[in-house]
C-alpha cells in the first residue's frame, strides 16, 4: 500500500455509524480531522475516540444539516481557511419510513433537503474552492436506492438518485481542476438506522467493511464504488429489468 | 430476530436484541415495568463466553458492540476509559505502540470489556495480578430503577463488587476505567520446561512463579489415560530491554486461517489427538530453554484461526473449567483418571496455579490453587453425566467451576462452588435475568 501523508478531512455527519468507522481509519494515519453532526454530545464522544485513536481535531462543528441554508453558510466559511488537498466527506442522510413519506408532505420534503439539496448547496461552495486550489476531494455516500424507483422507498431513493446525477456532473466539471468527485454506493449496512429491519443473509455489510471501501475509493479518487463490490452487478440487474415487468413487481 | 450464540454453541437460537448506537442513559428504555422472564434483559458482549451466561432465550439481549468508543486516556498515569463494547483487540491495537498493555488478558483478545468485567477475567498473570476486577478504577452502571451508578472500590462499593463477575445480572455496564500496565516492547521473554508430574508442576511453578509475571501450562491429557502425567509449562515476562521500533509499528495481525465449516465429527478422535499431543509435546520439548516471542503469539494463540470451536462439529463442545485447593491432589487425579476414562481425549488442557491476590468481585471465581480448564466433546448423555461425577469431586475439595465457561452445571453445584450467591443475589437487578441464571437460581 502507499504510503499516504497526514491529510485534512472534513465531515459532515461524522456521528453515523459508518463516518466513526472511516473516521478511525483517518485517525490511525494521524489526519487532522473537523467534525460536523447535530447533537453536541454525541460529537463529542466521536471527536474524543477519534482524538484518542491519532486523529488531530482541528474543530468540531455543531450543526443541524436539515437546515439548508445553515449547511450552506457553514461549508463557506470551512472553505475559507483551508488549503491543499482537504478531503470533504458527506455522511449525512435520513432514510424515513416510506409510509411516513408518503402521508407527510413535510417528511418527504426534509428528506430531499438534508440528503440532496442541503449537500448539492455545500457542494457549490466547495466545488469553487477546488476550482481555485486546483485540489480537492469530495466523497459522498448515496445508495443504490438511488439507481431505481421502488414502492418502497422511492422518496429517500430519489435524495439519493439526485445525489449521483449532481456528482457525476460535478465530477465532469472539476476534472479539469483536478478535483475528485467519488460515488460511493453501498448497499445494504447493518446499522443502528437499520436495526428495524431484518438484517440477515449475505447482502448485509458491517459498516466497517463499508469503511474501508470508503477510505480505499476516497485514497484512489475512484469515480463511483459499490460497496461491497457485487452490488455493481446486483444493480445492473435491477436497472435492467423492463418497467412493464417492475411495475407489476414488490420491490 | 437475529441469531446470537456463545462460543461453544456456534450457530444457535435466534434472539431478540436491541442494538443501542449510543450509551443508553437510562436502562428503563429497554425493560418493561412489568417484571417477568420475557420481558428480562441482558447485555451481551462478544459472545465468547462458552456457554448460556451471555444467553436469553427467553427474553432479549442488550448488544454492545456498537458502544466501542475510547472516552479517555490519560498518558501519564495510564488510566483508560472506555465504553462497555470495546474490545481488548482494539485497546491492544491503540496502546501497544504507546507502551500499555492490558493488566490482565484471558485466552482471546475479542472480549468486550464489559464481558471481561462480568466474568472477572483472569490470566497467565493471575498468580502476579489477580483477576481484571482488580484494575478495574471505576464503572458505569444502568440500573432498571432508572439510576445510572458510578460504582468503585470508594463508591457504591458493594455494588461494584457484585459486578465484578456478577455475570451482567447486576445492571448494564456501560463504561468503565481500566488500569494499564506499562511495557517497554512488544516482546515477551519465554522459558519453556517440561514437567512430568503433577508436583513437579506444582514445584516449578512455586520457583519461577516469584520471577515471571506469567505462566501457564498445557498438559497432555492423553499421557493421563496412560499413568503418567506430562506437559510444558510457559513462563514469560515483557522483554525489559526498550525497543520502540517493535512498539510504534505494532500491529496486531488478522487471523490467516479459519475454520469454515463444522467438521464432522469423526475427524476428532483419539488417534488423532494422540498424534497431535505427541507432536505438540516433542516440538515444546526440543524448543524448550530460553526464547523470544512476539505478543501476539504468545497471548492469543488461538484467535490465528477464526472459528476454531467449529472443529468439534454440529454438536459442539463443553468446555470445563475448574480450581481446587492445592493440597487436593488426590481429587487432581482421580478427576484427572475420570476423565481419560470417560471422555474423547482433549487436545487443549490447560493448567495454572492461581495466586492468592482476593478480587474485590462477590461471584468472581478463581481461588488459590490448582486449575485446570479443557475442551470436552459433547457426547451426548454420558458427557453429562461426567461433568456431573466431576462437580462433585471439585465440590467435595471445596473448588469451584468457571460459570463462563459452562452450560451444564446443576443449580445444586453452582449453589455448593458460590455459597455467597445469596448476598450476591440481592444486588442482582429485577429486571436482568440470563438463561445461566434461570438454571442454577429457580
Ligand atoms: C479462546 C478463549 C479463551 C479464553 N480464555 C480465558 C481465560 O484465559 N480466562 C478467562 O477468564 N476467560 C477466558 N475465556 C472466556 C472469556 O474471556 C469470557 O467469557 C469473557 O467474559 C467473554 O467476554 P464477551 O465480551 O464475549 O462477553 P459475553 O460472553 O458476551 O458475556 C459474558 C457475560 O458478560 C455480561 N456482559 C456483557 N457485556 C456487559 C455489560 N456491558 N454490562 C454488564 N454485563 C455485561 C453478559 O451478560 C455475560 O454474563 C476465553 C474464551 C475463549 C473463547
Amino acid at each position: 500500500m502507499q504510503q499516504i501523508t497526514s491529510q485534512e478531512i472534513i465531515v459532515f455527519g461524522a456521528t453515523s455509524e459508518l463516518a466513526q468507522w472511516v473516521l478511525r481509519l483517518h485517525a490511525e494515519r494521524s489526519d487532522t480531522v473537523t467534525l460536523i453532526a447535530r447533537d453536541p454530545q454525541k460529537l463529542e464522544a466521536v471527536a474524543q475516540d477519534a482524538e484518542i485513536r491519532g486523529a488531530k481535531i482541528r474543530e468540531t462543528v455543531v450543526a443541524d444539516l436539515e437546515q439548508v441554508e445553515d449547511t450552506a453558510n457553514l461549508t463557506s466559511r470551512l472553505c475559507q481557511n483551508r488549503q491543499g488537498n482537504v478531503v470533504w466527506y458527506f455522511f449525512q442522510g435520513v432514510l424515513p419510513e416510506q409510509q411516513l413519506a408518503q402521508t407527510d408532505r413535510e417528511i418527504a420534503q426534509q428528506v430531499l433537503d438534508t440528503n440532496f439539496i442541503a449537500i448539492a448547496s455545500s457542494l457549490h461552495y466547495i466545488a469553487l474552492h477546488i476550482e481555485q486550489h486546483g485540489m480537492g476531494t469530495v466523497v459522498v455516500i448515496t445508495s443504490v436506492a438511488g439507481l431505481r424507483g421502488r414502492q418502497s422507498n422511492y422518496i429517500y431513493g430519489t435524495s439519493k438518485g439526485a445525489l449521483n446525477i449532481y456528482l457525476q456532473g460535478l465530477r465532469n466539471r472539476l476534472h479539469p481542476h483536478g478535483g475528485k468527485v467519488v460515488t460511493v454506493m453501498p448497499g445494504f449496512i447493518k446499522t443502528a438506522m437499520t436495526n428495524e429491519m431484518n438484517r440477515g443473509g449475505i447482502l448485509w455489510a458491517t459498516p466497517e467493511r463499508v469503511a474501508r471501501d470508503v477510505i480505499k475509493a476516497a485514497d484512489k479518487g475512484s469515480e463511483v464504488r459499490y460497496s461491497p463490490w457485487f452490488w455493481r452487478y446486483i444493480m445492473v440487474i435491477i436497472q435492467h429489468i423492463p418497467e412493464k415487468i417492475f411495475n407489476r413487481m414488490k420491490l | 430476530m437475529t441469531t446470537y450464540s456463545s462460543w461453544g454453541l456456534p450457530d444457535r437460537g435466534e434472539q431478540t436484541a436491541i442494538r443501542p448506537p449510543w450509551r443508553p442513559g437510562d436502562l428503563r428504555q429497554f425493560s418493561s415495568s412489568e417484571l417477568n422472564d420475557s420481558n428480562s434483559v441482558l447485555a451481551y458482549g462478544n459472545g465468547r463466553s462458552y456457554g448460556d451466561s451471555c444467553l436469553n432465550k427467553q427474553g432479549s439481549l442488550i448488544d454492545c458492540r456498537s458502544l466501542n468508543r475510547f472516552i479517555s486516556f490519560d498518558s501519564l498515569s495510564g488510566q483508560l476509559s472506555v465504553e462497555c463494547g470495546v474490545l481488548f483487540d482494539d485497546i491492544i491495537n491503540n496502546f501497544v505502540p504507546k507502551g500499555w498493555f492490558l493488566p490482565v488478558t484471558p485466552g482471546t483478545r475479542f472480549v468486550t470489556v464489559g464481558g471481561a468485567i462480568a466474568n472477572d477475567v483472569h490470566g497467565k498473570n493471575h498468580h502476579r495480578n489477580g483477576t481484571l476486577g482488580r484494575h478495574i478504577l471505576e464503572l458505569q452502571l444502568l440500573r432498571s430503577d432508572g439510576q445510572s451508578l458510578t460504582c468503585s472500590p470508594n463508591g457504591n462499593t458493594e455494588l461494584f463488587n457484585a459486578t465484578i463477575g456478577g455475570l451482567g445480572l447486576t445492571g448494564m455496564i456501560t463504561s468503565a476505567t481500566i488500569q494499564l500496565t506499562p511495557i517497554q516492547t512488544a516482546n515477551m521473554d519465554v522459558l519453556t520446561v517440561t514437567f512430568s508430574s503433577l508436583q513437579e508442576f506444582l514445584d516449578l511453578s512455586r520457583q519461577h512463579d516469584l520471577e515471571f509475571e506469567y505462566s501457564v501450562a498445557w498438559l497432555d491429557c492423553l499421557s493421563v489415560g496412560s499413568g503418567s502425567f506430562r506437559g510444558l509449562l510457559y513462563f514469560a515476562n515483557h522483554s525489559k530491554s526498550l525497543d520502540s521500533d517493535v512498539l510504534n509499528s505494532f500491529r496486531l495481525k488478522p487471523a490467516r486461517l479459519a475454520v469454515p465449516f463444522d467438521i464432522p465429527g469423526w475427524c476428532l478422535n483419539r488417534q488423532s489427538v494422540s498424534l497431535f499431543n505427541r507432536y505438540y509435546f516433542e516440538s515444546g520439548r526440543r524448543k524448550s530453554g530460553n526464547s523470544t516471542q512476539a505478543l501476539q503469539p504468545y497471548f492469543y494463540p488461538l484467535d490465528g484461526i477464526n472459528n476454531w470451536n467449529r472443529i468439534y462439529g454440529r454438536s459442539g463442545f463443553f468446555q470445563y473449567q475448574f480450581t481446587i485447593p492445592e493440597s487436593r491432589h488426590s481429587t487432581f487425579e482421580r478427576i484427572l483418571k475420570l476423565l481419560a476414562e470417560r471422555a474423547m481425549p482433549s487436545f487443549l488442557a490447560v493448567l495454572k496455579l492461581f495466586g492468592d491476590q482476593p478480587s474485590p468481585g462477590i461471584l468472581s471465581f478463581p481461588k488459590p490453587g490448582i486449575c485446570l480448564a479443557l475442551d470436552i466433546k459433547d457426547q451426548g448423555p454420558k458427557t453429562l453425566k461426567m461433568l456431573d461425577d466431576l462437580d462433585r469431586e471439585v465440590v467435595e475439595a471445596g473448588g469451584s467451576v468457571y460459570p463462563a465457561k459452562d452450560r451444564r452445571m446443576s443449580g445444586d453445584a453452582f449453589r455448593a462452588f458460590y455459597p455467597q450467591y445469596q448476598q450476591f443475589s440481592e444486588y442482582v437487578d429485577p429486571a436482568i435475568s440470563s438463561d445461566l441464571w434461570r438454571r442454577v437460581i429457580q
